[in-house]
């Protein structure tokens, strides 16, 4: 990640939240405060060092309260992101509502929202000084904003994959939304209206790259598999149009075939196009040195309890 | 003469080609590419994947 960011100025590295800690079910108990809060100290120095542009905050960055994900936040290199959560009694916003960048001669609009629905009713700890704004006006609002200043709208998204699909029925003029809570893994991102929706699965197993190659100064573009598989389909049309095998009756279906692909084809010609990878974080990636060296010592100073061995 | 006229028919060509290299035309502007690393969820996970 590093490495890619250093060696290309177009590279934006962002996350949609739920990073800090696990899922939230219970409060985490008095004697793992500070574990916890270490670690989420940890990850936020990781962060700060792999370059990231933006993070959007989900309901589990809150597990330790409002105002330790505040602190975290004025330690960030990067900004914290949410453009709907605001304090409970000033009503100003806890977080930056949006960034703006300008890369690859583009100028990019990130802003982010947090979906009031995923606590665990008003008791929730996670929410206690904390409200929202109605997610999908605060869309509207954004967009609004943007609009005139950007070229592109990314949409960091922690309301869930129903209400992305919805908010991206009802609010046009994002172009993507990065997505989070659900972990719904989309190797093949849907395009709803004219918002491509982006997420991969949990708890840390997967990153994912998705790559766009600008032809036009328009903002829409096709997913290049598409492109891809009508090429492997054309190729096949002319092996079975030179086939021996193939009887001649059949050759004139295969040829009106090849014409309907060629026509199909004809139509990605100059346009955008990108392409979405979901990869695996493995063990043989090369780790970050100064990463690697604050993992050892922190798993020195609060070593996993064995494991019982299996009964037999 | 002929040689002339081949001389000064090589030099449009030529000039012809510069031409084209310094005016790209529109089909020839130059692709812009942006790549998006994303995640979400990391969940507090600081172990690699399980292979």
């Amino acid at each position: 990640m590093k490495e890619l960011k250093e060696n290309r100025k177009d590279v934006l590295i962002l996350d949609a939240g739920d990073l800090f800690f696990k899922k939230f079910s219970n409060p985490i108990p008095e004697n793992e405060l500070k574990r916890v809060g270490d670690k989420a100290w940890l990850i936020l120095e990781s962060f700060n060092l792999m370059g990231i542009d933006a993070l959007g905050i989900g309901d589990d960055d809150l597990s330790l309260g409002r105002d330790f994900l505040v602190e975290m936040s004025s330690k960030a290199k990067f900004p914290f992101l949410s453009s709907n959560s605001i304090h409970e009694d000033t009503g100003k916003l806890l977080f930056q509502p949006y960034l703006l960048k300008e890369m690859a001669g583009m100028r990019i609009g990130i802003f982010s929202l947090l979906s009031p629905d995923l606590f665990i009713g008003p008791n929730d700890l996670r929410k206690k000084g904390v409200a929202f704004r109605e997610p999908i006006e605060t869309a509207q609002a954004m967009v609004r904003e943007l609009q005139p200043k950007t070229d592109l709208i990314i949409l960091l998204s922690h309301l869930s994959y129903p209400k992305d699909v919805e908010l991206a029925q009802k609010i046009s003029g994002i172009h993507l939304i990065v997505g989070g809570h659900t972990a719904t893994n989309l190797l093949y991102p849907p395009l709803i209206k004219n918002t491509y929706l982006l997420q991969t699965a949990p708890k840390g197993m997967y990153g994912a790259r998705i790559d766009f190659t600008f032809n036009n100064d328009t903002f829409s573009f096709y997913n290049s598999t598409e492109k891809r598989s009508l090429e492997s389909r054309l190729n096949y049309i002319k092996y079975r149009l030179v086939a021996k095998e193939t009887p001649d009756h059949e050759k004139a279906k295969w040829l009106k075939s090849k014409e309907e692909t060629e026509r199909a084809l004809a139509q990605f010609q100059g346009k955008n196009e990108f392409t979405n990878i979901i990869f695996p974080l493995r063990e043989d990636m090369k780790d970050h040195p100064d990463i690697l060296k604050m993992i050892d010592e922190y798993k020195s100073k609060y070593p996993e309890p064995e494991k019982p061995a299996p009964s037999k | 003469m002929m040689k002339g006229r081949l001389f000064l028919t090589v030099i449009l060509i030529l000039g012809f080609f510069l031409i084209l290299n310094i005016f790209p035309s529109h089909a020839q502007k130059q692709t812009r590419t942006l790549t998006i690393l994303y995640s979400n969820n990391l969940n507090g996970e600081i172990d690699p994947c399980p292979t």
